[in-house]
């Protein structure tokens, strides 16, 4: 188990009229009846969008250990109604930090419901049950990929797709471009929500053995995410049982990327998380 | 352990400026990531006339949910499991807090049972986030065994809406065991149309529920002439004599009250009423 204390929240609205919402995010994570986490995310966002919150050391660290299906929820705190579709709680401990071993908390899958503080509108709250954190032996059926794009820095969205690639091994397991989706994608200051079937299943293992993971922008319209996180899902379909970190990237560093090399990397190899 | 058909949401409001609120009260029990019971609560009504409902500043609250889609198992319930929110900005600040649940009828002793309590609450609860908490946690108590011993009472009463049944005569409860009068305490204020109250009554000293069973009594007195037809009567024998229990005993238990006018005017009422003992 991991001590957490840095807190990222991740999400995808639903793609249908009024899904979205600007009523903060509640998080609450409780062990034992007392409240290790009660934080306000903002978020201001449309149907259909993803967001990625959080990243900001905690206060005061907690330990998954004690961490239950019912440990952790979410609400809203106004009455703009808001129907999110994905919802995935992650952590770092700062020890792990540079290292990029993010640790999966808790997530839901494929949700219908709404929040808001109007009782006549949806729930208070939810519950968001745990997932377990994968490990270099389980199989990965899906990927998602989780992205923000720099905020301070004009042109730091593009237009040009990209593309995720992942060998296990000298198999080429995963090949996937992204490029026009019903979100806003890869704009600046926006974050991205993209899941992907994975063809052939493979583990984190097969990647650490001679695979590799290699993100690349297939045009010239020079693009700077600032923070990128990928995970493995063990399920085809639905809610994972089991979430396991392939790359994180909480930090992305200077360089851009663009197939102009004159602009930035047309291609970069991801580093993969160690354990 | 007992499976639960129905619950019941408790609060008393701090007695300070702001304490109130007109808000619902929306309570959650969820049994391994799945939500067994959500509801929202009024808690306090007016009159026609008298305000809108929600809770005022001191005031308690008292309210039976509807019964959740499918009966749930408290011994599946653990400590993060209940959680009591606000679905508004009007702050609200609990000063205790009670989750009871209604046992099937194969569960010993009684019916209602004590679930989840929280007792001398710092938290504000509001949507705003500049003046609390959307949601707190409330843990849970057990329910006790006849051998628990009670070191304070706790008693909750309810009068309905209607004519005639409210009252400002004082009222006095009693309670007897093992041939002593371990509580004797009378309580001075009117007991208004749809108001809730929360009392903790001091004991003389400590008994247990088996005490009471086998050479006791719990009587519940008027000593005016003004009659008085409660709605809803619940004892509760807590086993620490200060702060948050940790076993909830139930003594008595009256969701619907059936036993008649109180009054010392014989011609309106009983004096005096003995509550049936939870066994």
């Amino acid at each position: 188990m991991s001590t957490i204390d840095v807190l990222w929240v991740a999400h995808l609205n639903r793609n249908r009229d009024d899904a979205g919402s600007d009523s903060a995010i509640n998080l609450t994570i409780n062990v034992g009846g007392e409240d290790v986490l009660d934080h306000n995310f903002s978020q201001d966002l449309g149907q259909g969008e993803a967001y990625l919150n959080g990243g900001a050391a905690l206060e005061t660290p907690f330990d998954t250990a004690g961490l239950t299906n019912a440990s952790v929820r979410v609400g809203v705190r106004g009455d703009d109604a808001w129907s999110p579709r994905e919802l995935l709680v992650f952590g770092h401990s700062l020890e792990e930090f540079q290292t990029g071993t993010a640790v999966p908390i808790a997530m839901e899958s494929g949700l219908s419901g709404w929040l808001s503080t109007d009782p006549s509108e949806g729930a208070l709250t939810i519950p968001l049950r745990r997932v377990g954190v994968g490990s270099s032996a389980t199989t990965i059926r899906r990927l998602l990929l989780l992205v923000h794009t720099q905020w301070s820095t004009s042109d730091s969205g593009t237009d040009s797709a990209i593309q995720l690639e992942i060998f296990a091994g000298e198999n080429l397991v995963l090949r996937e471009e992204i490029a026009d989706t019903t979100q806003s994608d890869l704009e600046k200051a926006s974050s991205n929500w993209y899941v992907m079937d994975a063809p052939v299943p493979f583990t984190r293992g097969e990647v650490q053995a001679g695979g590799r993971i290699v993100l690349s922008i297939l045009g010239d319209d020079a693009w700077k995410p600032q923070v990128l996180f990928v995970f493995g899902l063990d399920t085809a379909s639905g809610r994972p049982n089991e979430v396991v970190s392939l790359v994180s990237r909480p930090v992305w560093g200077p360089r851009w990327m663009s197939s102009d090399t004159g602009e930035g990397d047309p291609s970069v190899e991801l580093p993969v998380t160690p354990g | 352990m007992a499976t639960i058909d129905d619950v019941w949401l408790a609060a008393l409001t701090k007695d300070e400026d702001d304490a109130g609120s007109k808000n619902q009260f929306n309570l959650t029990v969820d049994i391994d990531g799945g939500d067994v019971f959500g509801q929202d609560f009024l808690l306090g009504w007016n009159l026609p006339g008298q305000g809108s409902s929600g809770l005022r500043d001191g005031q308690a609250g008292l309210q039976q949910g509807k019964p959740p889609a499918a009966p749930f198992e408290s011994a599946a319930l653990s400590h993060s499991s209940v959680r009591l929110g606000l679905r508004g900005n009007d702050a609200w600040a609990p000063r205790h807090v009670l989750v009871l649940g209604r046992a099937q009828p194969d569960f010993q002793p009684g019916r209602i049972v004590a679930l989840a309590m929280e007792t001398d609450i710092r938290r504000w609860l509001s949507a705003d986030s500049d003046e609390g908490k959307l949601t707190m946690p409330v843990r849970l108590v057990g329910p006790g065994t006849s051998d628990t011993v009670i070191q304070r009472v706790l008693l909750l009463v309810y009068t309905d809406r209607g004519n005639e049944i409210d009252t400002e005569s004082d009222i006095k409860l009693q309670i007897a065991a093992s041939g002593q009068l371990m509580l004797d305490k009378k309580i001075t204020h009117d007991f208004n149309q749809v108001r809730a109250h929360w009392h903790f009554l001091e004991v003389e000293r400590p008994f247990t529920r088996a005490d009471v069973v086998s050479k006791g009594a719990i009587h519940l007195s008027i000593l005016g002439t003004d009659a008085w037809l409660p709605k809803t009567v619940f004892v509760f024998g807590l086993d620490t004599a200060e702060g948050r229990p940790d076993q909830v005993v139930t003594l008595s238990a009256i969701p619907k009250w059936d036993l008649g006018m109180l009054s010392t005017d014989a011609a309106e009422g009983s004096a005096s009423i003995a509550l049936p003992i939870s066994n």
